[in-house]
Order: C-alpha cells, then structure tokens, then sequence
C-alpha cells in the first residue's frame, strides 16, 4: 500500500503543555520518513482463536447484566481510499458507566461493577463493518489539570492489513459538554479531525427496547490497497 | 444524508483542490494517547514479559513462547523519558516479520506478532529468529501514557540496511542493540534528550 503524509494539523501534537504528561515524553524529532515494503506491505494475521464468539458483546460478561445505559456501537473501517478494511481485528477498552475501569491503577472513587469488565474484540467483516454491544461509559477526573475531566470515551485499537495501518484512537459520544475542555482531544489542531473522533447517534442502529445506536467510522491510513487488503 | 463523516469528508475534500477525488476519500482518523488502562484489553495476546527483572535477567527462561514469541536471540531492554527517568506501564509491540512462518506453522495465535506491557521499571523483553542481513530484528511499535499516538521505530542487531541508511548517521546508534552474549541483546527506548530514539513514517 501507499502511504501518504498526514498533515500535522490533523495528528495530535507529541509535546503539549496543556497536557502536561507530554512535556517529557513527546518526541521532539519528527518522524523520519521511510519507504518499508515490511511495514507496508505485511502486517500480523491473526489465528482462528483470537476472537471467541461474543467477545464483542461487553454485556455478558457477568451473572447479571451491567449497570448503564446499553449500546451498540457500529461502523466501517476504511482506507484513504474509501474501501473496507476487511478481517482486520479492533480491541476495544472502556470504563463503566461511572466512570471507573476495573484496571488495579484505577483508584478513583466510583464504584466498579462486578457484571462489566469494560475489554472487547472482533473482527471487520467483509464491508469493513463492525458492531460491539455495550454500556455507555461514564465521564472521569484525571489529574492534569484542576477539575479536568476526561469526557465519556472508548478506547479502540485497529490492526488494519498491515504494520503501518496500526491506529490507537479513542471514540467520543455526540453532545459531551466535556469535549470541548479535554486536553487529550486537544491536542489535535485540526477541528474536523478531532471531529472525526466523535460518534454520531443513529436511530437506524438504536434496537427498540435494548439499547441506543451509535455508528463510527475509522479510516485508517493507506492507499492503493490490493484486493487482499495489501 | 448529511452526517459528521460526510462533513469531515467534503472539508478534506476541498482543501485538495490539486487532484480530482472520489467522493468515498476519506482522511484518517487521528490517533490518540494509549492511556494506563489498556492491559486487561490487550492480555489475550500476550502480556507480562516486561513485568519483572527477573523475566528480563533470566533471557525470557520461563516465559512463554506464546507471550514473547520464539527464536534464539532475546531482545531487552527499557524505555524512558527525556530525563532518564522510567516509563513504566508503557506497551511495546513488536512485528518479527521472520518469525512469520513458523510460528504460524507452530499454532501461535499471533504469528510474528508479540507484545509487551513493561514493568514496574519500564523494562520489556522479547525473542526473535536471527533476522536476513540488512534487516531489522524486529519493527517495533511505542504507545503510553503522554504520548499522544503511537510510534514506529526498528531495532537492528548491527548497524546496516536500507532503513538505517535513511537516518541522520548520528541518530542511527538509537536502533542498534548491544550484544550481552548468549544470544541477548540489550536496546533502551528514549522518547527526548540528546538520544532521542529515531521514529519512522513509513511510505
């Protein structure tokens, strides 16, 4: 595949001084770039075994169901091109619906929900479409800054086809009074691009009686992909 | 139907005024930091290589092939800030392009893949098959907290190749390992200072 440079503006900035963990560790070089047929060419292929059926359902981890607002979350993975990223592999990571990851560094006073766990996994299908149920995370403090908040997010981690599509993103929700205040958003100069991070609400996805629709799209970087995706 | 994506779209659109494109282009989506909170997300693939100094010191005895990958040589070390300081609960991943083969052949749920939350004091470990000449032994892939996307380096086991070559020759001793002997080799990741490790974009 081709991959073009992405314009500063629409990639977080490496050193921030509004997000204060950056200002020791963002690199000050920009990257150098390479042309890699490893990199761009071939990326992991993952087994038969990494994604067990439901691990894209959050709900049913526990005896009883989570605590929250259920959701589904939905969309197409696609290249600069337009086309689907097919059988690519998304993780997903979030808290629970207040506030709290069930992660043993998470020590902020809210409680954790012995019914969610707050990890998911699938595959794109051959649309580049993926869908994952869930529960509406709720918004958390963090200690950047006084009375910072981190507004209500999913954390997703796309493989695409290969190494150089690899994408560590978050996902906003539509109308968070918060968006606006947090220093991790941005850090992206680009107003459209921190836009591109924020899901729209769908009622075609909204399933009557069960849970709210939201859809995402994610384009991943690269062009000129084969039809296998390469 | 006008949506958020559409908007995004066409406002990418018109700013490259240079080259017809098709109405589907769309402008990849922003990266974002990693956060400390990933592990449990990330643990069916591997995890706990870098959790001790005692995996690290025993050359990956112990520690399983599926966690760190398999081949002969082992490749550790730490990642730190601009100060020297430690980074832990940083994530390294490695792509081992050479070690695709076999460990697919071998069942391994990720073949050539491994990665590696690192500890406590910022220490990772992993294992490769010797790598072709000119080839890096690994391409390594960065995330952590305050740093606001991922990053792409390679660690190279002598100093030569292609994409060595491409990089100031004075930065260029920030990809190359030192070898401990037995097969181990030692390599520091520094996100700042006068050592800063050399990312890469790759095209």
């Amino acid at each position: 595949m081709r991959f073009d440079p992405i314009p500063e503006s629409r990639q977080p900035a490496a050193i921030d001084p509004a997000y204060g963990s950056t200002l020791r560790r963002g690199p000050r070089h920009p990257p150098i770039a390479v042309a890699c047929e490893a990199a761009t060419g071939a990326g992991v292929r993952f087994g038969p075994d990494a994604v067990p059926p439901g691990a894209c359902d959050l709900t049913n981890r526990g005896r009883d169901e989570p605590l929250g607002q259920r959701i589904v979350v939905t969309g197409r993975v696609l290249d600069e091109d337009g086309r689907p990223v097919r059988r690519s592999l998304i993780e997903i990571w979030q808290c629970n619906a207040a506030g709290r990851y069930t992660h043993a560094n998470d020590q902020h006073r809210a409680p954790l929900d012995p019914n969610f766990s707050g990890e998911g996994r699938t595959l794109t299908d051959d649309d580049g479409r993926y869908r994952f149920i869930t529960i509406r995370p709720g918004a958390y403090p963090w200690n950047n800054h006084a009375n910072a908040w981190r507004p209500a997010h999913i954390h997703f981690s796309l493989f695409g086809n290969v190494h150089a599509q690899r994408l560590v993103t978050q996902m906003y929700f539509p109308d968070d009074p918060l968006i606006p205040y947090d220093a991790i958003i941005n850090t992206i100069p680009d107003e459209a691009a921190r836009r591109a991070l924020v899901s729209r609400f769908s009622m075609e996805e909204t399933i009557a009686d069960e849970a709210l629709g939201y859809v995402h799209d994610i384009v991943l970087r690269g062009r000129g992909a084969t039809p296998f995706g390469l | 139907m006008t949506t958020p994506r559409d908007t995004v779209e066409s406002s990418a659109s018109t700013s490259a005024t240079a080259e017809v494109v098709p109405t589907t282009i769309g402008a990849a989506t922003p990266g974002h930091t990693i956060g400390p909170f990933f592990h449990d997300a990330f643990a069916w693939a591997g995890t706990s290589a870098g959790d001790g100094p005692a995996a690290v010191a025993d050359a990956g005895a112990g520690v399983l092939d599926t966690v760190v990958g398999t081949g002969d040589l082992w490749i550790e070390g730490g990642v730190e800030d601009g100060t020297g300081a430690p980074l832990p609960a940083w994530l390294i991943e490695a792509w081992v392009p050479q070690a695709v083969e076999a460990e697919a052949a071998a069942g391994h749920p990720a073949p050539g893949f491994r990665r590696v939350p690192n500890g406590p004091g910022g220490r990772f470990g992993f294992r490769v098959p010797a790598p072709a000449p000119g080839q890096p032994a690994a391409f390594v892939t960065l995330f952590g907290l305050g740093l606001t996307r991922h990053h792409c380096t390679a660690v190279f086991l002598a100093p030569e190749g292609d994409l060595l070559a491409a990089v100031p020759p004075e930065r260029r001793a920030t990809l190359v390992a030192t070898s401990l002997g037995g097969g181990r080799h030692a390599w520091t990741l520094r996100t700042q200072g006068p050592d800063e490790t050399v990312f890469f974009d790759y095209r």
